[in-house]
């Protein structure tokens, strides 16, 4: 029954690794009245304790990396990590410079890449509710580790 | 038989406060424009919690904090015990005892102190400075809340005419409630009822008064450390705590009294809800959080002598 599914209570927890705040506003306006994320389930909590999915974005700097692993390392199992924008994924235009550690799939594995700079609040909500099915496969222990790409606007890749 | 027949009842009515944390949840996503989650999604998050397993950090005090969810529970097990409930003859009490109605305020008090000492067990600055702003939230309420309940109960005996030594009785209550038809007939306790509905975001803990737990600033407070079951456990006693008080506020002073089991159940729940609608989603979903100083303010100075009001017109 749905009603006992785990994986219709999603409660994410924003975490910046120094990014421009572009995603930042796009994950925060796919929680507004006009995308909802909240009617499946979704729920903005304030500590990673709380947290099953962890919504990461910017290029992981120098000097946020050991905050970042400490933060993922206190979401409980089962988890799942998507990375919201192009810096997240890639590093994007900051790739290569002195002051950045990442991108963050090089220091913990990463479930759900959205692409975009920024991703629209579509693109957002598809890239969560991927990492539900993620949790799922986690739980029953089928997980491979794939990574699924999102496009922008939501599609998958 | 009777036992049997409460107990099922407190199953009910936990499954009861989830289902209103949801529909809570839902009529603040239709205030604000929104679709909102299904109805029962506090239940499926509730179920979710016990799945998850993380790690602990090593300052965290877990002796502690395990104590403090089983004190909790018990708490709400006790205020529950002493509350009416519908399943029997007309308003029939599990407990009752001379000096109830101090049990039942003990036992609100009780699962305040039960976030402190979570948060106290936490050892993390944010739980430290969630069991600090409880303590202050604590202080600045459970003045007016136990005037008020001193004021129910001299106003009870006086009406009907009991002996003294049932001054602090919830059966004294209930007389009076079974002479007047519902409480809110006589003028005192239609304003102790007004002044406990002002107290009422303060004591379950919800905006513009979750300042203890205020996501945003001290991320969840007391309960930041806590994960998984431990967590499923203080959710679950956030909502047993607010549906206690709506139930405390509806059974004792508005509940008409009927015949049909069935009828008194219905209206048991419903009545809960309508309490916590208003105490809970109205307030949550029309302002923002105070800070800790307006709020403690705002309880000493309002409802604390209002409530002072009210003793002293109960003893003239």
């Amino acid at each position: 029954m749905s009603i006992f599914k785990p994986e219709k209570s999603l409660w994410i927890y924003h975490l910046n690794t120094g990014s421009c705040n572009g995603c930042d506003i796009e994950i925060l306006a796919a929680l507004t009245p006009k995308y909802d994320a909240e009617r499946f389930g979704v729920k903005l909590v304030g500590s990673p304790r709380h947290a099953d999915i962890i919504v990461a974005t910017g290029p992981v700097t120098a000097v946020a990396k050991e905050s970042v692993l400490r933060v993922i390392d206190q979401v409980p199992e089962p988890k799942a990590i998507v990375v919201t924008g192009v810096c997240g994924i890639t590093g994007g235009v900051f790739r290569g410079g002195y002051s950045i550690a990442g991108p963050l799939d090089t220091l913990v594995p990463v479930d759900v890449y959205v692409f975009g700079c920024p991703p629209k609040p579509e693109g957002i909500m598809v890239g969560i509710l991927k990492a539900a099915e993620v949790l799922e496969l986690k739980r029953k222990g089928m997980y491979q580790k794939d990574v699924v790409r999102i496009s922008e606007t939501g599609g998958v890749l | 038989m009777s036992i049997l027949y409460w107990l099922l009842w407190i199953l009910l009515l936990f499954v009861w406060a989830l289902l209103v944390g949801g529909i809570d949840r839902k009529i603040v996503a239709h205030l604000q424009g929104r679709y909102g989650p299904p109805f029962w999604q506090n239940i499926t998050d509730f179920v979710k919690l016990f799945y998850k397993r993380g790690k602990v950090a090593s300052r965290t005090a877990l002796v502690v904090i395990d104590v403090a969810l089983v004190i909790g529970v018990a708490a709400a097990v006790l205020a529950l015990s002493v509350l009416p409930f519908p399943m029997g003859s007309g308003d029939s009490q599990l407990l009752s005892a001379s000096g109830d109605l101090i049990i039942f305020a003990y036992a609100f008090a009780l699962m305040a102190m039960v976030y402190v000492l979570i948060g106290f067990g936490g050892k993390s600055p944010y739980t430290l400075v969630g069991a600090s702003r409880e303590i202050s939230m604590l202080l600045s309420y459970e003045i007016p809340f136990i005037l008020l309940i001193v004021a129910m109960g001299y106003r009870a005996v006086f009406i009907t005419g009991l002996p003294v030594e049932s001054i602090f009785s919830m059966s004294a209550l209930l007389a009076a409630k079974s002479q007047l038809g519902t409480l809110l007939m006589d003028p005192i306790f239609l304003g102790i009822f007004l002044v406990l509905l002002v107290l009422g975001p303060a004591v379950v803990g919800s905006v513009p008064f979750d300042i203890p737990e205020a996501e945003t600033e001290i991320v969840d407070g007391y309960g930041a450390e806590l994960h998984g079951p431990r967590l499923g456990v203080l959710f679950g006693l956030k909502h047993i705590k607010l549906i206690t008080y709506s139930y405390f506020l509806w059974m004792v002073f508005v509940s008409p009294l009927t015949g049909s089991v069935l009828l008194n159940v219905l209206s048991a729940l419903l009545g809960s809800l309508l309490v916590a609608i208003v105490i809970n989603t109205i307030p949550r979903a029309v302002s923002g959080r105070f800070r800790i100083d307006q709020g403690a303010k705002f309880y000493l100075l309002g409802p604390g002598l209002a409530s002072l009001l009210l003793l002293l017109l109960t003893l003239v």
